[in-house]
């Protein structure tokens, strides 16, 4: 029986396990896998552990109850951290330490977890292979020739090779569930709303939510426990105590499988037939019109906040500047060298889609389609969760999709539609084809991430596939 | 030659407490720079803005005081353009062709004319709330040839009202009176300081018949803004009179030399990117408004109603409402029994003059005697224990001196009649030269019946009446 | 909409965005962008859509707080203190 944070937690508890010997091998894990994997930007030092470890074992000892001490946790490197540089895969943030904590961060912290290393990701979260971070691309553990996804390939790739026990990615149109989906790890999208973002560096503000992953649905729910609820830091934070029940029903549009590879179709389907055998009801006669605005609705709203988002980097208020003789020349400067192409490229897409004479056609277009897709899945969402692939492909070869951009975009058909609909979304293994991972996808309506967690561990037990580590 | 006026006035609501969207101090002077910055305020990425109640309630009792249409929601958007005082390089703000919502649509700025002592009115065409910039200062003071800038972020994100009037006011003075009433406004219901430095900002747009508009930017007073449209209205009308074109432009006053100064020619609108703010929820504004009125705040407008139903003249009520302590202690005094006029007069003029005579802030409520004591003042000459000018040149000027304290200032009276013989008996020369018909000594005369009276009580206008009457009988 | 890059718009969004790119690079964006426009383009059809826009998924409503406990950041934590003059930030200027 291999080790899951779920096991570990106990034998920390117990005593069974001693925290540094658990930590230093983790580290000793990272020196030796990660320079070729790359799934890490910066790891903490081993005083900052110890210390660390420390702090945990006084508060054990002074009686404080915590949900996952000991646990080694990962965090996406665009998330802020007071005591780590978070560069958000940018040059442009180079030696970039926030002077204060995400919310989740400090959620973390109070609840014991050691927080290990940031992890790569394309620049901004940019990107749906890891291949845009300005700090080298992310190799897929399970084939290094592949990519892991992204843009949250360093959070999966740390996991998929046991660097770690959970981690944090950010998920703005499917960024933890591709990658959970090409590395045979979980990934759950919240509710818009039930994770606070402050302290999230923003890619587009109204689709993105720190999302949690693991190895397997039951370690899943222990991060989830942490980090959800209402933060009055966050404006756009929701404060829900929404209980689903655990029956459910599984709906299947075809349009959100029929399009994927044959290897993902045959395997998606092939589960969905087990799970029904286990007595859950699946409906195939889902359909879902709006499907074909999903991708440019997507792409034009996050485009716009991205312009937005990304206006503030010119040089003034971070380490990083260029020389310039005027503060136009050092904003044009440090922006011109210092973002990459695909950053530009989308800033000035954005700043298109928002210009008086496109802003109809484009922005206010997209928000109007948004809102017809929002009604439609969360209609569809009322009566069953909706199954689906994650990706329409299997994990590309390093180099394979980023050329163009429309074959990069089309990677994400399957997930942007749960973050255009704000409901959760919950990715994990369905199976493997030639030994590389294949995800599936469960969408359930707003606030029933529980209801997912539930359909995840009896899905989990029906597979066998969790806790898998590649290269064991 | 006919013109049209329209104003934008940016006011800082710096009593608010808190900044627009984080908890600093949107009272920043007194920090050193960059001292009073939070990640919001700075724009860090990842900070989140959250709109502050303060300054939302504000906002809307200054729309229900200007009777605005006030909408269901306020949305916020954002503004783009690259500055340095701009940590994101967008201002938040409301602007209502992008999805955005104000806190007012349209409204009435009804203004007193203090010169013609008549209520006038001009329509609002909005208002909305947004974040102040930070401050930039140029090395040698130089905005266009400095090498380089520094950067202070304490004011970035204090909460700003800014204030639209359609171009309908009538004159320059009319534009100065309209503002100095706005800002009295606010000051009232407790949202601004009018008397710090750079706590508004108007920008005034002049078109006179058969030109285009002008604005001009950056008039830091109400007396600049008067100075600058009768400037602008004699530049374009010049021109126009000699046979030239007014082209559509934005002009910089410049208040040392009294002129305003050619900016840019507008030709294209600017492109500002302008969309809803995806970090902030619309923001319901009936529950805040109703919390706000809860509050029991009165307009300049109530109080004038108020104090001139007692009996006082408009002119006088108005100088008493100009400084609201002043006016708060009359209403305050009046209540508990005080002579209306009698208190009103000591207010308004004899008191207030006194303290600006000595230096002291007449808008410090604790530099004004309180309610008590003035109540004492007006019945010591209501019930003709001393006459008003006993009070005025014997009692204000001690109690003033002595910090207000009643105990120390009522002075004795005392019968003028025999200091008045003696003076005249010791002024042998005085006295020839009054009779003489130099008038000069007269004052002098006075001068030394008071001097004998050694601070009792005694009223000079009395003593000069009664040396004349004397001397011209002699 | 037609599938040249248009070199008028771009060198407008460049001036807009405050960004620029080397010749090589001008090449692919203008290839990229066509291509781009094309995926947006398919989203320019619901304009004439009679629905409300969709700003905020769930349409929510803020009730805001009198104040929220944010810490202060000492800017010489932030920034490298070679560009801090006095406690101001020092930037180049000469009038842009």
């Amino acid at each position: 029986m291999k080790e899951t944070a779920v096991s570990i937690l106990e034998n920390i508890r117990k005593g069974s396990l001693e925290m540094e010997d658990y930590v230093f091998k983790k580290l000793e894990l990272i020196r030796k896998k990660d320079n070729i994997i790359n799934a890490y930007i910066s790891i903490d030092s081993e005083d900052f552990i110890l210390d660390r470890i420390n702090e945990i074992k006084r508060n054990i000892a002074s009686g404080k109850k915590m949900k996952i001490p000991g646990l080694v946790v990962s965090i996406k490197d665009n998330i802020s951290t007071n005591f780590l540089p978070t560069t958000a895969g940018s040059k442009i943030l180079e030696n970039y330490i926030p002077p204060y904590n995400a919310t989740v961060v400090e959620k973390i912290l109070e609840e014991g977890g050691i927080i290990i290393g940031k992890t790569n990701l394309d620049e901004f979260a940019m990107g749906s292979t890891t291949e845009f971070s300005a700090y080298g691309l992310t190799r897929n553990p399970w084939d290094i020739t592949r990519v892991p996804g992204g843009s949250s390939g360093g959070s999966a790739a740390s996991l998929a090779y046991g660097s770690c026990d959970l981690s944090l990615g950010s998920d703005t149109g499917g960024s933890i569930r591709l990658p959970a989906s090409y590395t045979a790890t979980v990934g759950l999208k919240p509710t818009y709303g039930t994770v606070s973002r402050y302290g999230l560096i923003p890619y587009a503000n109204s689709l993105e939510q720190i999302s949690p992953m693991a190895r397997s649905v039951k370690d899943l729910a222990l991060i989830w426990d942490v980090i959800k609820g209402y933060d009055e830091k966050d404006a756009t934070s929701v404060n829900n105590n929404y209980k689903s029940d655990n029956k459910f029903k599984i709906c299947i549009p075809k349009e959100f499988i029929e399009e994927s590879e044959p290897p993902i179709k045959s395997t998606i389907y092939k589960l969905l037939e087990k799970i029904e055998n286990e007595g859950v009801a699946i409906e195939y006669e889902g359909k879902f019109e709006n499907l074909k605005y999903a991708l440019p609705t997507y792409y034009t709203i996050a485009f716009a906040e991205a312009a937005s988002n990304l206006a503030r980097y010119d040089g003034k208020l971070y380490p990083i500047s260029s020389e310039g003789l005027s503060y136009k020349e050092m904003s044009e400067n440090t922006r011109r060298y210092y973002f990459g192409f695909e950053v530009k490229k989308r800033i000035l897409m954005g700043v298109l889609a928002l210009s008086e004479g496109f802003i109809n056609d484009y922005y206010i277009a997209a928000t109007k389609g948004r809102r017809i897709i929002r009604d439609e899945i969360l209609n569809m969402t009322k009566n069953c969760i909706v199954a689906s692939s994650v990706s329409p492909i299997l994990p590309p070869k390093i180099g394979e999709r980023i050329k163009d951009p429309l074959k990069l975009y089309a990677m994400d058909i399957y997930t942007v539609v749960a973050n255009l609909a704000g409901v959760p979304a919950l990715a994990m293994p369905a199976g493997f084809y030639n030994n590389l991972p294949i995800g599936i996808q469960f969408m359930a309506g707003p606030f029933e991430e529980e209801k997912l967690i539930s359909l995840g561990s009896l899905v989990e037990e029906i597979t066998g596939l969790y806790n898998l580590i590649a290269g064991d | 030659m006919k013109y049209k006026i329209g104003l934008e006035i940016h006011t800082q609501l710096s009593e608010a407490g808190t900044k627009l969207f984080c908890d600093c101090d949107s009272n920043y002077r007194k920090y050193e720079p960059n001292t009073n910055v939070c990640p919001v305020c700075l724009g860090l990425p990842g900070a989140l803005p959250v709109p502050r109640r303060n300054p939302l309630k504000l906002a809307l009792l200054v729309s229900k005081s200007f009777n605005c249409e006030i909408p269901e929601f306020m949305v916020f958007t954002r503004k783009h353009y690259f500055y340095p005082d701009l940590p994101k390089n967008y201002q938040i703000t409301q602007y209502e062709k992008a999805g955005g919502i104000p806190v007012c649509l349209k409204g009435i700025l009804k203004y007193f004319d203090s010169d013609h002592l008549t209520w006038k009115s001009v329509t609002l065409r909005r208002m909305n709330i947004e974040e102040d910039p930070g401050k930039t200062e140029y090395s040698g003071g130089n905005i266009l040839l400095s090498e380089y800038a520094y950067l202070d972020y304490n004011r970035s994100g204090v909460p700003l009202l800014e204030v639209v009037t359609e171009p309908e006011i009538p004159t320059p003075r009319d534009a100065r009176k309209a503002v100095e009433y706005l800002l009295l406004t606010m000051e009232y219901i407790g949202a601004i300081n009018p008397r710090l430095e750079g706590s508004f900002r108007v920008d005034a747009n002049v078109s006179v018949e058969g030109g285009e508009r002008v604005e001009v930017k950056n008039i830091g007073s109400t007396l600049d803004l008067e100075k600058a449209l009768k400037y602008e209205i004699f530049r374009q009308s010049k021109i126009v009179e000699e046979g030239g074109k007014i082209k559509r432009e934005t002009r910089h006053w410049d208040s040392i030399r009294g002129v305003t100064k050619p900016l840019r020619s507008k030709e294209t609108e600017e492109e500002y990117l302008y969309f809803p703010d995806p970090d902030i929820p619309s923001i319901k504004t009936e529950p805040l408004l109703k919390e706000a009125l809860s509050s029991n705040f009165m307009t300049p407008e109530n109080f004038m109603n108020r104090i001139t139903m007692y009996g006082v003249s408009q002119r006088i009520a108005w100088s008493l409402i100009t400084v609201k302590p002043a006016a708060e202690l009359f209403l305050e005094s009046v209540r508990i029994g005080s002579d209306p006029k009698i208190t009103a007069r000591i207010l308004a003029i004899d008191y207030k003059g006194l303290l600006k005579k000595s230096g002291k802030n007449i808008y410090e409520k604790s530099n004004w005697p309180n309610k008590q004591i003035l109540k004492l003042l007006s019945t010591l000459v209501s019930n003709k224990l001393y006459t008003y000018d006993e009070l005025k040149y014997n009692i204000l000027p001690k109690l003033l001196e002595n910090g207000n304290d009643m105990n120390l200032v009522l002075p004795e009276k005392v019968e003028p009649t025999n200091l008045i013989i003696s003076v005249i008996n010791e002024e042998k020369k005085a006295v020839e030269d009054f009779i003489s018909g130099k008038r000069e000594a007269l004052d002098y005369l006075v001068g030394k019946v008071l001097k004998k009276a050694k601070g009792k009580a005694i009223d000079p206008k009395t003593i000069r009446k009664m040396i004349e009457i004397t001397l011209t009988k002699h | 909409m037609s599938k040249k890059c248009d070199k008028d718009i771009i060198n407008e969004l460049l001036d807009l965005s405050r960004l620029n790119f080397t010749e090589e690079e001008l090449e692919k964006l203008c290839k990229d962008i066509d291509e781009i426009r094309s995926l947006l383009n398919q989203v320019s059809s619901l304009s004439s859509l009679n629905v409300k826009p969709l700003y905020n998924v769930w349409d929510s409503e803020l009730n805001p707080p009198y104040s929220v406990n944010i810490e202060k950041v000492n800017i010489y934590d932030l920034i490298p203190n070679e560009r801090v003059a006095q406690n101001k930030i020092k930037i180049p200027w000469r009038g842009e």
